[in-house]
């Protein structure tokens, strides 16, 4: 795992699943479209493949459910949904996520003058 | 599943995948497998050309970078390295337990030597001693031949 030292790599593996989350607050996706708007997201993502064992690791936890669905574009798709205990750690996240951010900007903020 | 005709590019890095993720718990494998399967699929229907296939493939990384996602990283060094750390305590094992035989052998057989000329000198039956000497020599021997092939096999 040798580029996971970089600063982005650490930052990038901790928020990712938040990110994830936040994105099926919104509605549920099926992977393809999930992974495919992540990787549009810039800077967020460098491997879309390693998503899916975060949705698996995801849906172990007990933050995300799925459910398959007919598609009229071929064979049935699992569709990924998140839980009220997904919807409860976003919120604890999102919580800190705020206050973290807050603090680091002040101090680069403070180091850039 | 869909009639997608394979692409050499796809199905090589699918084939890759799936190799990969052989070290994976059977569950995990199966459905990290159609996963990717299905995402190859869709996406193979939005390319248009080789460069779009190339670009979906980069984009979603390296099969060992999603696998190794998958799994913790194997900290036991796998099992060829686990089975190096079990040879190399056995021999620590036995390493004095060879010096033992080794040992005990030319004991054995020093014992044996000098029991067989006192035995003679008074006419007594040596088999005993001879026997002493023929296993230690056995002991010596068979010592020698393990701690050779010890010391070739941990280099």
């Amino acid at each position: 795992m040798g580029r996971d030292g970089s600063p982005g790599a650490q930052l990038r593996k901790g928020v990712l699943e938040y990110c994830v989350l936040a994105m099926l607050t919104q509605r549920e996706c099926y992977g393809f479209e999930l992974v495919r708007q992540l990787g549009d997201v810039n800077g967020l993502v460098t491997s879309e493949g390693t998503i899916y064992p975060l949705l698996s690791r995801l849906k172990k936890d007990g933050h995300v459910q799925t459910t398959w669905r007919e598609s009229d574009e071929g064979p049935p798709r699992k569709y990924y949904a998140i839980t009220p205990q997904g919807e409860a750690e976003l919120n604890v996240f999102r919580a800190e996520w705020h206050r973290f951010r807050d603090g680091v900007d002040y101090l680069l903020n403070q180091g850039e003058t | 599943m869909t009639s997608q005709p394979q692409n050499p590019l796809v199905e090589e890095y699918f084939t890759d995948l799936r190799r990969r993720a052989g070290r994976l718990p059977r569950q995990q494998r199966k459905e990290l497998l159609a996963e990717l399967r299905a995402h190859l699929d869709d996406g193979m229907d939005a390319a248009q050309s080789d460069a779009d296939t190339l670009n979906m493939l980069d984009a979603l990384g390296t099969p060992k970078d999603i696998v190794d996602a998958s799994a913790p990283p194997d900290t036991t060094g796998g099992p060829t390295g686990r089975l190096a750390l079990a040879s190399g305590v056995a021999a620590l094992i036995l390493i004095p337990t060879l010096f033992l035989a080794l040992i005990l052998g030319a004991v054995a057989i020093f014992l044996g030597i000098n029991a067989r000329k006192s035995l003679r000198s008074t006419g007594q039956p040596t088999s005993v001693a001879t026997g002493a000497i023929a296993v230690g020599t056995l002991a010596v021997v068979v010592g020698l031949a393990l701690t050779v092939l010890l010391a070739f096999s941990s280099l």
